[in-house]
């Protein structure tokens, strides 16, 4: 499966004002999920952000 | 003996039909594939190819006849030259000219002389020599045309489209998804890795240019088109270095945030879904 690590790469190599607005969308669609799918979209997020250099 | 109605005795026909058919009937079928040229399937570019050599081997053939270069081999083989029936005052009847096969064959109009060619072991070079041409230029063309389309998407997309001013470019860019859209996935999946492979390799400004436009002209679509192209453009980033297809997706993601708020949302939503299911 295309992972969403080379989502969370692309967002880090945005610029600051797109990368703020593109992750407020995300964290919208997040908000607006049930419970347990959240939980796994957001442990995916979380595991592909950890993936990243410092 | 019927009227000389021919050049240098052998028969025109199969030049001048030759010539109508490469123009017209290959022309034709040309112009009903279209534009923009990533519309040509490869299936249609077989039957272009094969327009193609079935006219120039006709006219090639119907020129050797006119040019009579094989009339030694004709002699040996027994046939006789036209002409020299109607070289000779009064006709051959009259001369008391024996009765031998004659060659161009006076029925040939299309491929006057067919007899006559086949007369030895050179033909079998001949052949060979043939197959070799088919070859190249049935298959081996084929094939050559479809890696030049493909290297001409990726060159227009990253070095012509940034040139171009913003109505330009998003007429291009529209007839451009236009012709996606016709196409089976696969094919539209190969051109959006050509676009993607080479404008991932253009300067940061082009690639905002080009990506600002595709990603404006996409959210312009009705949905089932938007979703065709996103489908095929997830299955085209997954096929690239993972370099790239970040510095694509970051792209996109850049261009999709200066959307309209309800168009962003929308779009966010389809690229996670896409982006997720694509096999690597």
């Amino acid at each position: 499966m295309m992972d969403m690590r080379s989502m969370a790469a692309a967002l880090a190599a945005m610029f600051e004002p797109e990368r703020k607005t593109m992750l407020r969308e995300r964290l919208l669609m997040f908000a607006e999920m049930p419970d347990g799918e959240r939980a796994v979209a957001m442990r995916q997020m979380m595991e592909a952000v950890s993936t990243l250099p410092r | 003996m019927g009227p000389c109605t021919s050049i240098a005795g052998s028969r025109p026909g199969g030049l001048v039909l030759a010539a109508l058919f490469l123009v017209v009937v290959r022309g034709g079928y040309k112009r009903r594939i279209g534009e923009p040229f990533i519309r040509e399937t490869p299936a249609q570019t077989w039957v272009k190819s094969a327009l193609f050599l079935l006219g120039v081997f006709v006219l090639v053939w119907s020129w050797m006849s006119i040019l009579d270069t094989e009339k030694a081999d004709v002699i040996r083989a027994g046939y006789r030259h036209l002409p020299a029936f109607w070289e000779t005052p009064g006709g051959a009847e009259e001369h008391g000219a024996p009765q031998v096969p004659q060659w161009p064959s006076p029925s040939g109009f299309i491929l006057g002389g067919m007899r006559g060619i086949f007369v030895g072991p050179w033909n079998w070079v001949g052949l060979g020599l043939l197959a070799w041409g088919a070859v190249m230029l049935l298959p081996f063309r084929v094939l050559a045309q479809h890696n030049q389309r493909y290297a001409l998407v990726g060159q227009r997309s990253a070095v012509l489209l940034p040139r171009f001013s913003e109505p330009d470019r998003t007429r291009v860019v529209a007839k451009m998804q236009d012709a996606l859209l016709r196409l089976r996935p696969r094919l539209r999946e190969f051109y959006l890795q050509a676009m993607n492979e080479a404008v991932a390799t253009a300067p940061v400004d082009d690639r905002a240019a080009v990506t600002r436009v595709f990603v404006r002209v996409l959210a312009s679509r009705p949905e089932a088109e938007r979703d065709r192209l996103m489908e095929a453009m997830a299955a085209a980033l997954a096929r690239l270095p993972e370099e790239a297809r970040v510095r694509r997706m970051a792209d996109m993601m850049a261009a999709v945030a200066q959307l309209p708020a309800e168009s962003r949302r929308a779009f966010m939503a389809k690229m996670v879904t896409f982006f997720k299911d694509v096999p690597q």
